[in-house]
C-alpha cells in the first residue's frame, strides 16, 4: 500500500488517536478491521482501481490473494465492472473454505449457486468525487493488510473502540508504548476511560 | 481391514460377538459400508430404536494407513430423527485405531433384554464386553476419564452422554480426539439414541501391537501421499485459511453474503458476529494460552480446529466449529464467544448434535421459553435436556417435535433434521441439496466440489433454471463417494483448484488396493450409494413430499436481499434423474 492520498486527515477539531505499540500487539486492533472502519477517499470508479490506486494495494494481491468479495452485501465476479459509489460497503476476504466459501468465490465456477443475491456489474460509473467508503476484512486479509491500513489511518465509531479498549482491561499498558489523542500526550492505561466527543474517531497506529 | 464385527445385543445371557467375512460387503467402506448394511439388513419399516434396526461404525477406505487426512469415520443406521438412513461422520482417533486392529466395521445389532448398559473392549486379541451399569448417567467427559482409568491413555473411546442413554433423537456418538478427550462427534440423524437402544454405552478400542495397514504398492503409495500433503499445503484455503481461523472463518463472509441465519432464519444477518466470528475466536483462544490451529486426529495436515479455553485459561472445550458457533450463536442472538462455548461443552458431555440443539434452542425462543440473546437461558436449557426433565426431553428431541410442541411455524427442517448455517433464500443451490439430500437438511451432502474436476453428469449450463439441480446432484455423488474414503470433505477444496491434487487422492487409493480407479468410478460409487440410500427410503415410505423445504423459505422474505426459495418442486423432483 502507498501512503496516499492526504485526503485521510482529519478535519480539524476531530477527534485523533496516534498509538505507538509494540509489533506482537498490531492484532489487538483487528476486530475493529472485521466490524468495519472508513476510509474516507476519492470514490465512482471501479472496485480495482480503488483497491490498486487509492489503497495501494499490490495487481498480484488483488488478483491472487483477494478472493472473495462483497460490494454492498452482493458478491463480486468482475472487479472492473464493479464501481464504488460514495457510501458503499467494502468486504475483502481471501479464499474461503466449504462449499459456501466456492459459492462466494469470484467468478467461481459455484458462483451461480448463490443467485439470486446477485452480484458483479452494478450500474454505469457515477461521477469521480471525494467520499468514503466503509471496509471489512476478514480471514487473512486482516492480517494482511490490516496493519497497512491501520499504519494508513482508519476512521471509526468511538464506541467501537471503547469498547475494543475495555475488553481486555491491562493490557494496553503492555502492548501500547506512546499515545497521542489530538497531539496530547496521554497515559495508555488511560485509553479506556478517553472520552471522544466527535462522530468518529481518526486511529493510526505506529509500531515501536 | 477385511472383517466385520457383528455384536448382537439380544442373545440370552449376554451380548455375543462374532467376526464375520466382508462377503457382499468387499470393497466398501465408510458411507459405502454403512449405506449397504442398513439398506440391504434392517427392515425399512422397524423402528429406529428396535432390536430391528443396527448401528454400523465404518472406518474410510484409507483409515488406518499412512494417508493423510484420512481418520474420518462413518455411523449408520435407520435414524430416529428423520425416519430414513443416516450415515454421520466424524473425525477423531477411533477411525485409524479401528482401521489398524483390522474390522471394516462394528455392527451393533439386536437390543438387550434388560436395561443393563455394556463397554465393550477391542484389542488385537479379540473383544470383550461388560455390563457396567457404573456408567449410568454419566456424561462423555466422565466416561472416557473411567475407561482411562481402567484402560490406559492408549486407546480411543466411542461413547454417548445421557441424551444417548434417554434414546434422545439429537443425541450424538462421541469419538475421541489426539488428547483423548470427547470432542469428536457424529451428530447428525440421532445415531447416538440408536447406540442408546443398543444399551452400550462405550467402545473402547486399543490398538497397541498393531501396525498401519500396508498398501499394496508402498513407494507409489509414498509418492501419492507427498503429493497429496503438498497440495494441501500449496492451496491457500487448506493451506493457510483453515489452519489459521478454522471453519468459523465463514461467519463474517456468510453474514455479509446476507445468509447467516439469525433469530430462527428470521433475518440474513447478526449484529453481533464479529464478536464471534473465527478471527475473534482465534484471537481470544491464542491470548488464553489456547491454540488455534490444531487437528482432530493423526495424520491431519489442514489443522482446521483448535483449544478453547475459558477466561482463567483453563481448557473449555476445543474450538466451536461454525455450524456450532453459529447455531448456538446468530441463530439464537447470542454473540458472546464463552457463552457459546459452554453450550459446546455441554453438547460434547450430554451427547448432543450442536446443530440441532442450536436449531431447537432457537424454536424454542420464537415458542417465548426464552429471549433470543439471552445465553443464560440457553444454558439453562440444555442443562433440562442433560438432565432429562420433561421439557428437557422434548428440546432433546430436536427442532420439529419442539416446534410442534410448542406451536411454532417457522421450524427450519426437512425431514425432521435441522438446516444447518446457511439459508436457503440466499444460496439456492445449497437449499435444492438441503431439500433432497437422503439425509435430511445436510450441508455436508453436497459438500465436495468436483464437478468441473471429474465433469460428473456432463457440463451445467449456469443460465438455466436446471443448472441449480444438477450442480447439487453432482456435489451430492461426489461427497458420497468422499464420505467412503474417509477422507476429511476438506480436502475437496485443494482438489477443485489443483487437478494433480484430485489425482494424487486416486493414486492413493490405486497404490494402496491395487486398483486403477478414474474419476468415472469415483462418480459411479457415489451414485451407487445414493441409489441404495434412495431405495432405503423409498422403502420406508419416503415420497417426493419429503424432498421438500418448509414453506416459509418460498414465503418470508429475508432480509437484506428479501429473497424466497425459488427452485419449484417440479425441479427438486429432478435432482436424481440420472
Amino acid at each position: 500500500m502507498s501512503d496516499e492520498p492526504s485526503n485521510q486527515l482529519p478535519a480539524s477539531g476531530s477527534d485523533r488517536l496516534l498509538l505507538t505499540v509494540k509489533a506482537e500487539f498490531v492484532p489487538f486492533f483487528f476486530p475493529l478491521l472485521q466490524k468495519g472502519f472508513i476510509q474516507k477517499t476519492e470514490v465512482g470508479c471501479t472496485l480495482r482501481e480503488l483497491l490498486a490506486e487509492r489503497f495501494g494495494v499490490s495487481a498480484a494481491y488483488i488478483e491472487n490473494r483477494i478472493q472473495t468479495v462483497f460490494l454492498d452485501g452482493k458478491p463480486v465476479d468482475d472487479m472492473d465492472a464493479a464501481v464504488v459509489r460514495d457510501g458503499a460497503v467494502l468486504a475483502l476476504s481471501s479464499a474461503m473454505p466449504g462449499l459456501l466459501g466456492a459459492i462466494m468465490r469470484k467468478g467461481g465456477y459455484y458462483s451461480r449457486m448463490r443467485s439470486p443475491i446477485g452480484s458483479g456489474a452494478n450500474g454505469d460509473a457515477p461521477r469521480r468525487v471525494d467520499g468514503q467508503v466503509v471496509v471489512k476484512l476478514f480471514n487473512l486479509t486482516v492480517r494482511e493488510l490490516g496493519p497497512l491500513f491501520l499504519e494508513r489511518g482508519i476512521w471509526i465509531d468511538p464506541e467501537e473502540l471503547k469498547n475494543l479498549f475495555r475488553s481486555r482491561p491491562g493490557v494496553l499498558e503492555e502492548g501500547c508504548v506512546e499515545a497521542m489523542a489530538d497531539g496530547r500526550r496521554v497515559d495508555p492505561a488511560m485509553l479506556p476511560a478517553l472520552d471522544f466527543p466527535g462522530g468518529q474517531v481518526y486511529l493510526e497506529l505506529r509500531t515501536a | 481391514m477385511d472383517k466385520l464385527l457383528r455384536i448382537d445385543m439380544s442373545v440370552e445371557g449376554g451380548p455375543k460377538a462374532s467376526v464375520d467375512e466382508m462377503g457382499d460387503y468387499a470393497g466398501l467402506a465408510g458411507r459405502a459400508l454403512t449405506s449397504a448394511v442398513v439398506s440391504r439388513e434392517v427392515p425399512p419399516l422397524a423402528h429406529p430404536l428396535s432390536e430391528d434396526n443396527k448401528l454400523i461404525i465404518a472406518p474410510g477406505m484409507l483409515s488406518g494407513t499412512l494417508a493423510a487426512m484420512s481418520g474420518r469415520i462413518s455411523v449408520g443406521c435407520k435414524s430416529p430423527l428423520t425416519g430414513g438412513i443416516k450415515e454421520a461422520n466424524s473425525g477423531g482417533q477411533a477411525s485409524q485405531v479401528l482401521a489398524r486392529l483390522g474390522y471394516a466395521a462394528i455392527i451393533l445389532e439386536g437390543k438387550p433384554r434388560d436395561n443393563d448398559l455394556y463397554r465393550v473392549f477391542i484389542n488385537k486379541d479379540g473383544v470383550t464386553i461388560v455390563q457396567d451399569n457404573s456408567l449410568k448417567g454419566l456424561g462423555n467427559y466422565d466416561v472416557v476419564d473411567r475407561m482411562k482409568r481402567e484402560y490406559g491413555d492408549k486407546i480411543a473411546c466411542i461413547s454417548i452422554g445421557q441424551a444417548g442413554e434417554m434414546k434422545m433423537s439429537a443425541a450424538s456418538v462421541a469419538f475421541t480426539d489426539m488428547e483423548l478427550r470427547p470432542t469428536r462427534h457424529a451428530g447428525r440423524g440421532g445415531v447416538g439414541a440408536v447406540m442408546g437402544a443398543k444399551g452400550v454405552k462405550v467402545i473402547v478400542l486399543d490398538d497397541t501391537g498393531m501396525t498401519a495397514r500396508a498398501p499394496k504398492d508402498p513407494e507409489k503409495f509414498r509418492a501419492a501421499n507427498k503429493a497429496f500433503v503438498e497440495g494441501l499445503r500449496r492451496h491457500p484455503v487448506t493451506g493457510e485459511g483453515l489452519p489459521a481461523f478454522g471453519t468459523n472463518v465463514l461467519a463474517n463472509v456468510i453474514n455479509e453474503a446476507g445468509g447467516y441465519p439469525t433469530h430462527n432464519f428470521m433475518w440474513g444477518r447478526f449484529a453481533g458476529v464479529a464478536r464471534i466470528s473465527g478471527e475473534t475466536e482465534a484471537e481470544t483462544e491464542v491470548a488464553r494460552g489456547g491454540v488455534a490451529t490444531h487437528g482432530c486426529h493423526r495424520g491431519c495436515t489442514i489443522q482446521c480446529s483448535g483449544i478453547y479455553m475459558d477466561k482463567d485459561g483453563h481448557y473449555l472445550t476445543k474450538q466451536p466449529e461454525y455450524e456450532t458457533v453459529w447455531a448456538h450463536g446468530a441463530n439464537c442472538g447470542i454473540d458472546n464467544l464463552d457463552a457459546i462455548a459452554m453450550l459446546d461443552r455441554l453438547d460434547d458431555d450430554f451427547g448432543l448434535d450442536t446443530i440441532e440443539m442450536g436449531a431447537t434452542i432457537g424454536v424454542a425462543m420464537e415458542a417465548g421459553l426464552a429471549r433470543f440473546g439471552d445465553a443464560e437461558a440457553a444454558i439453562r436449557l440444555i442443562r433440562e435436556v442433560g438432565k432429562g426433565t420433561p421439557l428437557g426431553r422434548i428440546l432433546g428431541n430436536g427442532a420439529a417435535v419442539t416446534g410442534k410442541v410448542f406451536g411454532v411455524e417457522r421450524v427450519p427442517v426437512v425431514k425432521g433434521q435441522a438446516l444447518p448455517a446457511y439459508d436457503p433464500r440466499a444460496i439456492q443451490g445449497m437449499g435444492v441439496t438441503y431439500a433432497t439430500s437422503t439425509m435430511g437438511a445436510d450441508h455436508t451432502a453436497g459438500y465436495a466440489v468436483t464437478a468441473n474436476v471429474l465433469q460428473v453428469g456432463g457440463s451445467v449450463d449456469p443460465l438455466k433454471a436446471e443448472g441449480q439441480i444438477e450442480l447439487s446432484r453432482n456435489l451430492q455423488i461426489a461427497t458420497a463417494a468422499i464420505d467412503s474414503t474417509g477422507m476429511c470433505l476438506f480436502i475437496a477444496f485443494a482438489v477443485l483448484d489443483q487437478p494433480q491434487t484430485f489425482q494424487a487422492l486416486l493414486d492413493l487409493l490405486n497404490s494402496f488396493y491395487g486398483l486403477e480407479l478414474t474419476g468415472d468410478d469415483v462418480t459411479a460409487l457415489g451414485k451407487k450409494i445414493l441409489t441404495m440410500e434412495r431405495d432405503f427410503n423409498q422403502r420406508a415410505g419416503f415420497t417426493s413430499k419429503q424432498d421438500r423445504l418448509p414453506e416459509f423459505f418460498k414465503k418470508e422474505l429475508l432480509p437484506p436481499h428479501n429473497a424466497v426459495f425459488l427452485v419449484s418442486d417440479e425441479e427438486l423432483d429432478k435432482v436424481f434423474n440420472w
